[in-house]
């Protein structure tokens, strides 16, 4: 008879085999790798520049020169550019965060060589047409008026501006400055950052016969600028705590958080740790309680992120709006156990291997793979990271998971924002 | 190209297994055949109320989440007009808890009350989130009832109204479950590096004591043909006009399927397209607009959704819209154009086989529809679709009386 009840035995999970990936050096210096697997004859090309937001001298330059990268040269209007990539089935996809952009081009094999360089032409040769900024200069602030509406977007805002204040990682956008840009600063900041300016290529899948020699024709003559020397921001600790009310809004959205250090810090790795058990995955602390248990939101969760120059740690929420004072009593509850209480060894281990779970699916095929390289390089790593990663979650120590709470998640060290009806 | 191999077990349960020895991932996807469109009209948003439930703990399992975490694995779930749909990716080696956690659910759940009060607590804090508290949140709860009169398709996932969540209790809630979540009405799919024999006897010892149950035979009413064009007009607190438009399409398994989709892909798929040529960047009518699918299996939805330019009238924007619907029921595409879509659709299939968990959906919903190997003559349907196919297509979908508008207004 079987017996369901039974609990059975978790194999311990290993790191998984990554492929190795080869490097290879254009004629130009520039650097590249390759991330070889699968089975289909489809492969990603990706174009990493030092683009953010970060390195622009007003706001939503970074952002709309991304944005219009594929939009005509000289010879080509943007019709062409995208006729002729669509018509080979090719996608592009045009990224951008405060620290880099990054422009990728997946294709199936057989029409690398034909899109390839209709790709990289558009990229290092914009002409950013004014109709065409005009377009995408509209439909970038009707949607910033929309976001403007919901709870969840100020609440970002004010606590990221809360955080880094005038630092580029603390602006966000306003309406008056869909007013103030022009064509000419995208072509400005085109000039600055993209051209003669890529940081590093990746490319991944099953590799197109004769694919560096396609590059080195395409890129290998980019006369190559230095990359700029990255800085390391000290912002101070916020005790801000902001309500804004909202009229008519049913929920409040809550962020409460506080600015942290880039990956290179000792202390990273295990707070970030300490943002999983407290609100990283669904049986998280602050899942169990306030969603499982209260019912309170659709969805809470704490996370750790790194930045270049910087980072924070914060928990975000909506909550049913009558609760809000609740939902902000048993996060501060849930933060104090951490501070005052051991982690289990069972819910150390259990976070381990969801981590590890995690890791391996990020590993899954050449694509997935190839997305973690490029984080770790943006990050001055490689795939030796696993090796200590493996050895950290190896040596897991309450205490000192514990006493790291106690230095960085005071309550009176967080600053708290919350956007929408606080109840009463 | 997805190999795969199916067997079924005594008690009705279909069983696929698809091999690809070059992940370390294991997905488990397992596919009830029960969606929104099986509700009671007076109990919408069961269906997917329901999926949450699911995770209230089972008979002999208190805590799902918990063993699938230990494993090192990841789960969800999602609840459409059709199906609700469940999988766990997790690492090879701890594949059988996927068994054990997924047969123990079918077995039976817990249904604590506890649980019922908390999830409907979450479903209408997802509700606020999602319809409610959101600008242009309610468009699907009102357009729905205005394309359907009888189909049950005229309602969301998510319910007609909060009420219909706040009212269930648990007897509704047990008869659900052992009307839909048997045996007999789903598919499982495992698809990584697994063997076929692996899978059977997995399959065998923990689904196979599981008796079927009386599922009754789904008998839907069919929306009549729409003989009268019909509008709604809304005022909100928006910051821009919008336009939607909703024809009656073929279902999902028609022949006609395929032209319908490239339709919509010759509108609006990518900057090459149509609507973005003409609507966004020649008569800068709209900020955005798009034509799509909306891929439920019976009989669905064409859409038309456009942001309206500040300062144009909705009847100028929706003129810019019937305007490319008459050049597509009147001017064949061209060849050049047409390679164009079905280059886009074949090679956005390829990419849609690269992972595992992907493949595993694929192949059940192929399946439902009646054959697995379904996901393997895609390509080939794509091909067959010719220039006179999407005229055709074009005349009988979109005609005037077939449309159903929503014109939301900003206050």
């Amino acid at each position: 008879m079987l017996d369901r009840k039974k609990e059975m035995h978790f194999q311990e999970i290993n790191m998984p085999d990554f492929i190795t990936p080869k490097t290879f050096q254009l004629s130009n210096g520039l650097q590249g790798f390759t991330v070889e697997g699968g089975d289909q004859d489809l492969c990603r090309l990706d174009l990493v520049f030092e683009a953010g937001s970060k390195v622009q001298n007003k706001a939503l330059q970074a952002s709309l020169c991304n944005a219009l990268l594929l939009e005509g040269t000289v010879q080509k209007k943007g019709e062409e550019i995208h006729e002729s990539l669509d018509f080979y089935g090719a996608y592009t996809q045009l990224d951008v965060n405060a620290d880099r952009a990054v422009v990728s081009l997946f294709t199936l094999n057989k029409y690398f060589d034909e899109v390839l360089p209709i790709f990289v032409d558009a990229i290092k040769n914009p002409i950013f047409p004014e109709d065409e900024f005009q377009v995408a200069l509209a439909q970038k602030k009707q949607s910033f008026r929309i976001n403007s509406e919901k709870v969840e977007f100020i609440a970002r805002n004010t606590f990221f501006n809360c955080l880094f204040e005038s630092h580029p990682y603390g602006v966000s956008v306003s309406l008056e400055d869909f007013e103030s840009i022009s064509r000419q600063d995208l072509i400005d900041f085109h000039t600055a950052n993209y051209k003669n300016a890529v940081l590093k290529i990746y490319i991944a899948g099953t590799m197109p016969t004769g694919v560096i020699a396609m590059l080195e024709e395409c890129l290998g003559a980019w006369e190559l600028r230095k990359p700029k020397a990255v800085e390391t921001l000290s912002a101070p600790i916020k005790k801000e705590k902001i309500h804004l009310s909202r009229e008519g809004a049913m929920q409040s959205a809550i962020r409460i958080g506080r600015v942290c250090f880039t990956s290179h810090h000792q202390d990273y790795q295990p707070l970030k740790f300490l943002s999983v058990v407290l609100g990283g995955y669904f049986g998280s602390r602050l899942m169990s309680n306030i969603r499982e248990d209260k019912g309170l939101t659709y969805g809470i969760g704490a996370m750790c992120v790194q930045q270049e120059e910087s980072g924070y740690f914060s928990i975000s929420t909506e909550v049913k709006g009558e609760s809000t004072a609740l939902a902000l009593q048993e996060i501060y509850k849930e933060l104090k156990r951490l501070r005052e209480e051991l982690i289990p060894k069972e819910e150390l281990s259990l976070v381990k291997n969801y981590i590890m779970g995690q890791i391996l699916k990020s590993a899954d095929g050449p694509f997935a793979q190839v997305s973690l390289l490029k984080n770790m390089h943006i990050q001055g790593m490689d795939y030796a990271f696993y090796d200590d990663y493996q050895n950290f979650l190896d040596h897991l120590d309450a205490e000192n998971l514990r006493a790291l709470a106690h230095q960085y998640l005071k309550e009176d060290d967080l600053c708290e924002i919350v956007v929408g009806n606080p109840g009463t | 190209m997805i190999n795969f191999e199916k067997f079924e077990l005594e008690n009705g349960l279909k069983v696929i297994v698809h091999q690809d020895k070059s992940t370390p991932i294991v997905a488990f996807n397992l596919l009830y055949d029960v969606g929104a469109r099986d509700e009671n009209p007076h109990r919408t948003g069961f269906a997917h109320l329901f999926e949450h439930l699911m995770f209230g703990g089972s008979v002999n399992i208190s805590d799902y989440d918990e063993v699938v975490e230990k494993a090192g694995g990841q789960n969800n779930a999602f609840t459409s007009n059709d199906i609700t749909n469940y999988y766990i990716t997790l690492p090879k080696e701890n594949l059988e808890h996927a068994f054990r956690l997924e047969s123990d659910r079918m077995l039976s759940l817990a249904f604590t009350p506890k649980s019922l009060e908390v999830q409907r607590q979450v479903v209408i804090e997802e509700f606020k989130q999602n319809y409610l508290n959101q600008p242009y949140g309610d468009i699907h709860l009102l357009l729905r009832p205005l394309a359907y009169q009888k189909h049950p398709y005229q309602w969301p996932t998510i319910g007609k109204e909060v009420s219909h969540i706040v009212e269930a209790t648990m007897e509704e809630v047990k008869d659900f479950f052992y009307t839909h979540y048997a045996p007999n009405n789903a598919i499982l799919v495992v698809a990584g590096d697994v063997a076929l024999n692996q899978v059977k006897a997995l399959s065998q010892k923990w689904f196979g004591p599981i008796s079927s149950r009386d599922t009754p035979k789904r008998s839907l009413p069919k929306e009549p043909r729409q003989e009268k064009a019909r509008t709604l007009k809304v005022e909100r607190e928006v910051p821009v006009d919008v336009i939607y438009k909703a024809f009656h399409m073929c279902a999902r398994t028609h022949p006609d399927f395929y032209a319908t989709d490239l339709i919509s892909d010759i509108l609006s798929r990518g900057n090459s397209s149509r609507l973005y040529n003409s609507l966004v960047k020649e008569h800068k009518l709209f900020s955005d607009v798009d034509a799509f699918i909306g891929g439920e299996l019976d009989e669905g939805l064409f859409y038309f959704a456009g942001k309206l330019t500040p300062g144009v009238s909705m009847k100028d924007a929706e003129a810019g819209i019937d305007a490319e619907i008459e050049k597509l029921s009147s001017v064949l595409v061209g060849e050049k154009e047409l390679r164009k879509v079905k280059n886009k659709a074949i090679s956005a299939h390829k990419f849609s086989e690269l992972n595992v968990l992907n493949k595993a959906i694929n192949l059940a919903t192929s399946e439902l529809m009646g054959d697995a190997e379904l996901v393997n003559q895609q390509i080939e349907r794509y091909e067959e679709v010719t220039s006179d196919k999407i005229k055709a297509v074009a005349q009988s979908v979109f005609r005037k009386a077939n449309s159903n508008t929503l014109y939301y207004h900003a206050k």
